[in-house]
């Protein structure tokens, strides 16, 4: 009763905000506590020029309760899944108060994605990149901005080259492509070791993937 | 002239009297659409009613925080009855309290205490504190653990 009104009146609060550049709609008219959010990424960030959308499920209780909330759209950040868009941002847990809106919280991962938070991250892979390179980690955000949050990026989805969707040397891959390995396997075991580049003095490292390469296939 | 007066029909409009620092405090933080401030919990004007409540008026009256920050007295109770809430305002994150010698939370005062000290209740159970319960829960007031303000994480 008192979630209906007020998911009923934030819609509307949202509706005369067109400046906030933020969407929600309802995923089905029968069932309003299933909502999609979208809102852009933040201009001067590797996110800018993307649409960001959020999966927003309203529970009994709300707004006594958080709105659970995860990205639909992939998204490279250290607190958000980059395989299952959950999102750890403490206003949607503990921090949680009945006064934030829809509207707000949608506001508060728009900055959530402004600054990330490496030391407490939803995906270590992704937080580890961000610590150690954070030129590089930029420029692989940038690229799942584009292949996965343009507007038009739908189509250009498959023909994405594996190594450079997770930032790693492409010279690297082919290095070991050279020794016979597959490519998927050799992405696999450079992400699962977190190496993106590789000295070409560095042989312990060298020996290490081989060795994980030979273990793993 | 004589003019007779046969009927009178008296129509009378009522708000509630918000006290004046309390108001400023929270214009700042509300988004006000109509010109009717609005509880920041249940999006309903102060004038109305909160959505468990019929009739608006006495049956479902607001409260005005230590903080300045008022609610239905009925939104508010529910929110800090949550584990979640940790007793905290949900727009400043203080503690909250009724603030003293307004006649509006008069009524209310038992009904919050009452409250509080089940908190503490649990709170201890929570902790396993050795504490003496004949403490005066009010006097634990600046607790650090409900001090934390809102971080983006």
């Amino acid at each position: 009763m008192s979630r209906a009104k007020r998911i009923m009146k934030e819609m509307q609060a949202v509706k005369d905000d067109p400046a906030a550049k933020i969407n929600l709609e309802f995923v089905t008219e029968s069932d309003i506590h299933h909502l999609k959010g979208s809102f852009l990424g933040p201009p001067g960030t590797p996110y800018d020029g993307g649409l960001f959308i959020v999966d927003i499920e309203v529970p009994m209780e709300y707004p006594f309760k958080p709105p659970k909330m995860k990205f639909d759209t992939k998204v490279y950040h250290p607190n958000v899944s980059s395989v299952t868009g959950a999102i750890c941002l403490d206003i949607l847990k503990n921090a949680w108060s009945p006064v934030i809106t829809l509207k707000s919280a949608l506001i508060s991962l728009q900055a959530l994605l402004q600054s990330p938070e490496p030391n407490d991250p939803q995906d270590a892979e992704v937080a580890q990149h961000y610590l150690r390179d954070k030129d590089s980690f930029n420029k692989t955000a940038a690229l799942w901005t584009k292949l996965y949050a343009s507007a038009n990026g739908k189509d250009s989805e498959k023909d994405v080259d594996e190594a450079k969707l997770y930032g790693i040397d492409p010279a690297l891959v082919e290095h070991f492509e050279a020794l016979g390995f597959a490519k998927p396997k050799i992405v696999e075991v450079l992400r699962r070791l977190g190496i993106k580049t590789l000295d070409s003095t560095d042989d312990a490292t060298d020996d290490k993937i081989t060795d994980e390469l030979l273990r793993s296939s | 002239m004589k003019v007779k007066l046969r009927e009178v029909h008296s129509v009378f409009a009522w708000t509630w009297h918000i006290p004046k620092e309390s108001q400023d405090a929270h214009a700042e933080t509300i988004d006000d659409n109509d010109g009717d401030d609005v509880c920041g919990i249940c999006r309903a004007s102060y004038n109305a009613t909160c959505p468990g409540c019929k009739f608006p008026g006495d049956g479902c009256p607001l409260v005005v925080g230590e903080c300045n920050h008022n609610f239905h007295v009925h939104c508010i109770y529910r929110w800090l009855d949550t584990a979640t809430s940790r007793g905290l305002c949900p727009m400043c994150r203080q503690t909250f309290q009724l603030k003293k010698g307004l006649a509006i939370n008069d009524s209310q005062i038992s009904k919050f205490q009452e409250l509080r000290n089940k908190q503490w209740q649990t709170r201890q159970q929570e902790f396993g504190d050795q504490q003496d319960p004949e403490t005066n829960p009010l006097e634990d007031q600046d607790d650090p653990m409900m001090d934390q303000g809102l971080i983006v994480r």
